[in-house]
């Protein structure tokens, strides 16, 4: 198979688990770059043009909240995790959990 | 910076006028955070600006990145967009086969360049009016939920075509369609055509055949509804595929019937006079043949038809 059609299925099975990762990484305020960098510290690589569209979108369902602040001479639109982003994060903790026992044993049957 | 002002500014010229400065602050904000991250972890490099750009891409893609604007029509709503354009158009033409056909028998002349001509030249001047409008609908329509979804909200595993092989043939419709309106129009110039000109028509019906008027109509509706019935169905059912076979069987008969009674047509005396002779030689004669003709094709469409009618369920 080429190395496009791998890069897409690749995509396809991220974005779900993308969602998952931004939430579990905006328990402490961050702002768009310093997310990125903690992803892609813990080994998730994600490109902007994904991120931070992806961020202003949870922002938008309340699952983030966001407030304008300067530091280091410059603004940034800091992010947090909401009380209903926690909730919400919860819920979709305990199905990861659930689908990656299942997974797990597929794969491991396979 | 520079640079970067141009490009966040394309960029908020491809958003809703509405989001321009919240989202095009934000971006510039984290344009700026790259571009530092990616000077720290090379000094040397002078050229982050463009490599932070070019990573984005152009302004407009990022712009619908930031902002998905509604499509037109929604990917899950195409094959019905598709199915209501193509009928849509068929109607279209339709209409502009039987508007030429009336054109044509209002000035009693048949110009074979006009009959192929005139319905394309009506039916181009109209298709894109018809696919503004069938594709405005969707747009409204499908911006507070999918148009399929709502359409098929009531749909159940009943419902499924009981014989998925014998889809049917629009084009066959449409066509019964045409004839049956053009028969319906003729037969009733009368009521619809000006009277200097049904006072030039050259041919009428024989007065001994006035009954015929009647009978031709009742069979010409029927056939109308049929072919507006069959328009909302895909698949064939068994009752409707014997109604349509019943149709073809009717009106061979009646051709039949004709055939054996004519003339059915006279020339109108008034312009009697003006035609030569070989020429009312020929409509007395021709019309027989004609009719036969025409059953002759009905009942062998039957006989293809009445081959398939066990298959059905």
């Amino acid at each position: 198979m080429s190395d496009t059609r791998i890069n897409k299925l690749r995509l396809e099975l991220r974005r779900g688990v993308l969602i998952l990762s931004v939430l579990a990484s905006s328990k402490v305020p961050q702002y768009g770059y310093s997310l990125r960098k903690q992803l892609s510290d813990a080994g998730i690589e994600i490109d902007e043009g994904t991120l931070y569209p992806l961020i202003r979108r949870l922002a938008e369902q309340e699952l983030l909240d966001s407030e304008w602040k300067n530091t280091d001479g410059r603004e940034r639109r800091y992010y947090l995790l909401s009380d209903k982003g926690h909730e919400v994060l919860g819920q979709l903790t305990e199905d990861w959990q659930q689908l990656n026992k299942s997974i797990s044993a597929l794969l491991e049957k396979a | 910076m520079e640079l970067v002002d141009r490009y966040i500014l394309a960029v908020k010229q491809a958003l809703p006028s509405d989001k321009q400065d919240e989202i095009g602050r934000e971006l510039k904000a984290n344009i700026l955070d790259e571009i530092d991250a990616l000077n720290d972890q090379n000094a040397n490099n002078g050229d982050a600006v463009n490599t932070v750009l070019n990573k984005y891409g152009h302004p407009d893609t990022t712009a619908n990145r930031f902002y998905k604007r509604p499509a037109l029509v929604a990917g899950i709503d195409m094959p019905l967009y598709k199915k209501v354009l193509i009928h849509a158009a068929a109607f279209l033409f339709a209409y502009a086969v039987v508007r030429t056909l009336l054109t044509m028998l209002q000035d009693d002349s048949i110009n074979p360049f006009r009959l192929l001509f005139q319905p394309l030249y009506i039916f181009i001047d109209n298709a894109s009016l018809l696919f503004l409008i069938v594709t405005l609908v969707f747009y409204y329509v499908g911006k507070s939920s999918s148009v399929s979804a709502w359409l098929y909200r009531n749909w159940s595993l009943d419902k499924l075509p009981p014989n998925p092989g014998f889809k049917i043939n629009n084009s066959d419709t449409i066509t019964d369609i045409i004839t049956s309106s053009f028969l319906l129009l003729v037969l009733w110039t009368h009521l619809w055509m000006s009277d200097d000109a049904y006072q030039q028509q050259i041919l009428a019906l024989a007065p001994s055949a006035e009954h015929w008027r009647i009978i031709l109509t009742v069979l010409s509706v029927q056939s109308l509804l049929q072919a507006f019935y069959r328009l909302t169905q895909t698949h064939w059912q068994r009752n409707s595929y014997i109604a349509y076979i019943v149709d073809h069987a009717v009106f061979a008969i009646a051709a039949l019937w004709m055939a054996t009674i004519t003339p059915i047509l006279i020339v109108k005396d008034a312009i009697n006079a003006n035609l030569p002779l070989v020429v009312l030689s020929f409509i007395d004669s021709s019309q027989s043949d004609f009719l036969l003709s025409v059953a002759a094709i009905l009942l062998v469409l039957m006989y293809f038809q009445l081959k398939k009618l066990p298959n059905l369920k």
